[in-house]
């Protein structure tokens, strides 16, 4: 080499100055700083943060309650559906899911059995440690408005019931519990059932009211529902042709019913701590937690399994959040009877049900989770412009979109379209009310790394593996480690959001953006058009 | 959290990328950028200069630059596997320019890493960063005209060291003729 004169130095600097990062690389880098940050941050008590902008840690921190409340138990309902339709039975490995077994043998019996549980629900708290964080933060006050606004959200309580339907299916409501309160106040959740016959009566009453009931009587299924006016009445409709009893009653009537832990062999990482207690009556119990750390890294929110020795079936659950208790489900009896006090229609409780309004701390909305929806049913239902892939390739499973309420969001539902991957690559777009309102904040921070010729801007940055394990875990995926997340901003400027379980090369992951399509605009495509897209998607790869 | 927790956070979203930018043109190694970034936002964290500091993102340009050519000097010459790449490329005329290319990028930041402090950041911003003498001595607090006189001398300091390392690389050659 010979040596270099001005110009050719210069030249050299000039070509270095040309040099940029691969974006998808510099975004991972930054991630990777985050999470060092967040961990090295978390090990000072001075100094706990997160390495995402100082307003994002606390909104995030209350959204992530709200989340996480509302993904165990969306897992739950997942689980339980899953062993309904014995696509993926429940399994017995862990000391808790032997429990959850444990119960099913509480409803095996000659005679009639008889189940009572109750649920506590106790006030929200005044204080929770986020908020003892905030105060060392200096926000501005719209900052703080703003955490409010979000703390807002914790305001209501919820959990899943289900019923039976006619032709055999569970159907998921939403039983609301308000925490406004200024002491706690008692569900009494009463289940008879005959194994000979699989007829069963389920009444939930808070004091003398009825608040929602369910029952087979060999003929037809009755429930309550709310009607039109507001008023809440028992109505039956008469089993259809391919109507079967549920085979396992506990999944739907015992302690777990609508919340059965989905703490199965893979799971059983989650459980954090294990210690020995006892119940009220002093029975002797091992009492299993399940917690989630928010962005600041703490465990603020969490289950606790109490587990009787004797019998190896769940006594009490307790779901804590903010340090303090929020709600407490817990076996009260389980025994065998001659007779129920009810017949199985449950004409007796049709002077005890309660009108809207009656009872303004508890009510039971309809649907909480739909499992499968339609195309149009999104579209129709959502009150935002959705999105869907108009083409999707090979390694991909045709969509399936779930409707869920979106709780941050009263009134308001949320969709997510799951795409099952030959490789375990699960993709799932969440779009949601609330993440529309959420992110349009949030995405200032982001890093933009594709903008797309639909008019997509496609953004990576910020906590994506929390959130993404949130979104897969409530679709019923175990997350894997190289899972990664993605903002979407839609031309309507709505802000769906891309989990993947694993990495898409730049050129897929471009694709797929690059097809998503107004859900609207995929419905008045005629067949052939459809066809066509398709095509053009299988084309790409 | 502390003040300085808060701005590395805020220099992290904000700066991030310029950061992994300027570590990626001076180590022109995109392998271990992710690990000097990592290293620069610790030690951030732990510099009590940043509380200091009335330019949060200066001070921070200037550490990621001793970081790189720290990283830099640290390196020992990869002759061997320039070697392996070189024998690879002789039948093949358009890798062995990029090579040759590349290895001139190197020596031209090697040069760049053995200048002064001032020079070497100076050097750095202007023909790398492209910034204007003006911006440069704001940033550096000196006079603008002192700072295009500190180019042009960097610049001549760095084809005298090129030179005398092509001196040294030709007599070792000659050795082993």
């Amino acid at each position: 080499m010979t040596e270099m004169n001005n110009k050719e130095i210069l030249a050299c600097f000039e070509t270095v100055s040309n040099i940029a990062p691969n974006p998808e690389i510099a975004a991972r880098d930054l991630e990777r700083v985050r999470e060092k940050l967040s961990e090295l941050f978390s090990k000072h008590p001075a100094s706990k943060g997160l390495s995402i902008p100082v307003i994002m840690p606390s909104t995030i921190a209350k959204l992530a309650a709200v989340l996480v409340l509302a993904v165990v138990l969306l897992t739950s309902i997942n689980k339980l559906r899953d062993s309904q339709s014995t696509r993926k039975p429940i399994t017995c490995f862990t000391l808790l899911s032997r429990a959850c077994a444990a119960e099913q043998t509480v409803f095996v019996g000659k005679h009639l059995v008889h189940i009572t549980n109750e649920i506590i629900v106790y006030p929200a708290a005044k204080e929770s440690p986020v908020a003892e964080r905030l105060k060392q933060l200096n926000l501005s006050d719209g900052q703080r408005r703003y955490i409010e606004t979000v703390s807002s959200w914790l305001d209501f309580n919820w959990m899943p019931i289900c019923s039976l339907k006619a032709d055999g299916q569970f159907r998921f409501h939403e039983l609301k519990l308000s925490r406004d309160i200024d002491r706690p106040y008692t569900i009494t959740d009463q289940a008879w059932y005959d194994s000979a016959t699989g007829r069963f009566a389920r009444v939930m009453e808070t004091g003398e009211k009825v608040i929602f009931a369910n029952s087979y009587d060999g003929q037809a299924v009755y429930f309550s529902q709310r009607t039109t006016d507001g008023a809440l009445s028992l109505l039956s409709e008469r089993i259809k042709e391919n109507f079967n009893p549920p085979q396992n009653p506990a999944e739907f009537l015992g302690i777990t019913a609508g919340l059965r832990s989905s703490l199965e062999n893979d799971d059983y990482a989650a459980i954090s701590e294990i210690t020995d207690g006892t119940l009220e009556d002093g029975t002797p119990v091992k009492i299993y937690k399940q917690g989630f750390a928010d962005l600041l890294g703490d465990i603020n929110t969490y289950w606790l399994f109490k587990v009787r020795l004797d019998d190896g079936t769940i006594a009490e659950m307790e779901f804590v959040t903010a340090g303090s208790t929020q709600l407490v489900i817990r076996r009260v009896a389980a025994k065998s009877i001659k007779e129920s006090p009810y017949s199985w229609d449950l004409a007796e409780i049709k002077g005890r049900i309660g009108k809207s309004g009656d009872n303004p701390i508890v009510d039971v909305g309809p649907d909480v989770w739909i499992p499968e929806v339609s195309l149009q049913h999104m579209v129709d239902t959502a009150g935002f412009e959705t999105y869907i892939f108009a083409s999707i390739p090979s390694w991909l499973s045709e969509p399936v979109i779930s409707d869920a309420a979106d709780f941050a969001s009263p009134g308001r539902r949320m969709f997510g379209i799951t795409y099952k991957a030959s490789d375990n690559r699960h993709i799932i777009i969440f779009q949601s009310h609330t993440f529309n309102t959420f992110f349009a904040s949030v995405v200032k921070h982001a890093h933009l790394i594709y903008s797309s010729s639909n008019g997509f801007k496609l953004w990576s940055g910020g906590p994506e593996k929390w959130w993404t394990e949130l979104h897969l875990n409530s679709a019923g995926f175990t997350p894997a480690e190289d899972r990664t997340g993605y903002l979407l901003q839609s031309p309507a400027g709505t802000f769906p959001s891309l989990a993947i379980n694993g990495r898409l090369t730049e050129n897929e992951l471009r694709q797929l953006v690059d097809s998503l399509v107004p859900a609207r605009k995929l419905l008045e495509l005629s067949s052939e058009e459809l066809k066509k897209m398709k095509t053009k998607g299988t084309d790409h790869e | 959290m502390t003040n300085r927790q808060i701005r590395v956070l805020e220099l992290l979203d904000t700066c991030g990328e310029r950061l992994h930018g300027l570590l990626t043109r001076l180590t022109l190694s995109e392998d271990i950028v992710g690990d000097l970034m990592q290293e620069l936002f610790i030690r951030l964290s732990q510099s009590k200069g940043l509380d200091k500091a009335k330019d949060p993102l200066a001070y921070a340009y200037q550490a990621a630059i001793n970081l790189a050519f720290e990283w830099r000097r640290k390196q020992k010459r990869r002759l061997q596997s320039l070697d392996q790449d070189c024998a690879a490329a002789d039948n093949n005329p358009s890798a062995l320019g990029g090579i040759i290319r590349k290895e001139q990028l190197q020596k031209v930041l090697n040069a760049t890493a053995k200048l002064n402090d001032l020079a070497r950041d100076v050097v750095v911003m202007r023909y790398i960063e492209q910034e204007s003498y003006e911006n440069i001595g704001r940033r550096l607090g000196k006079n603008h005209r002192h700072v295009r006189s500190v180019a042009s001398k960097a610049l001549a300091k760095i084809r005298q060291l090129l030179a005398t390392e092509q001196s040294h690389h030709s007599a070792r050659e000659s050795c082993y003729d």
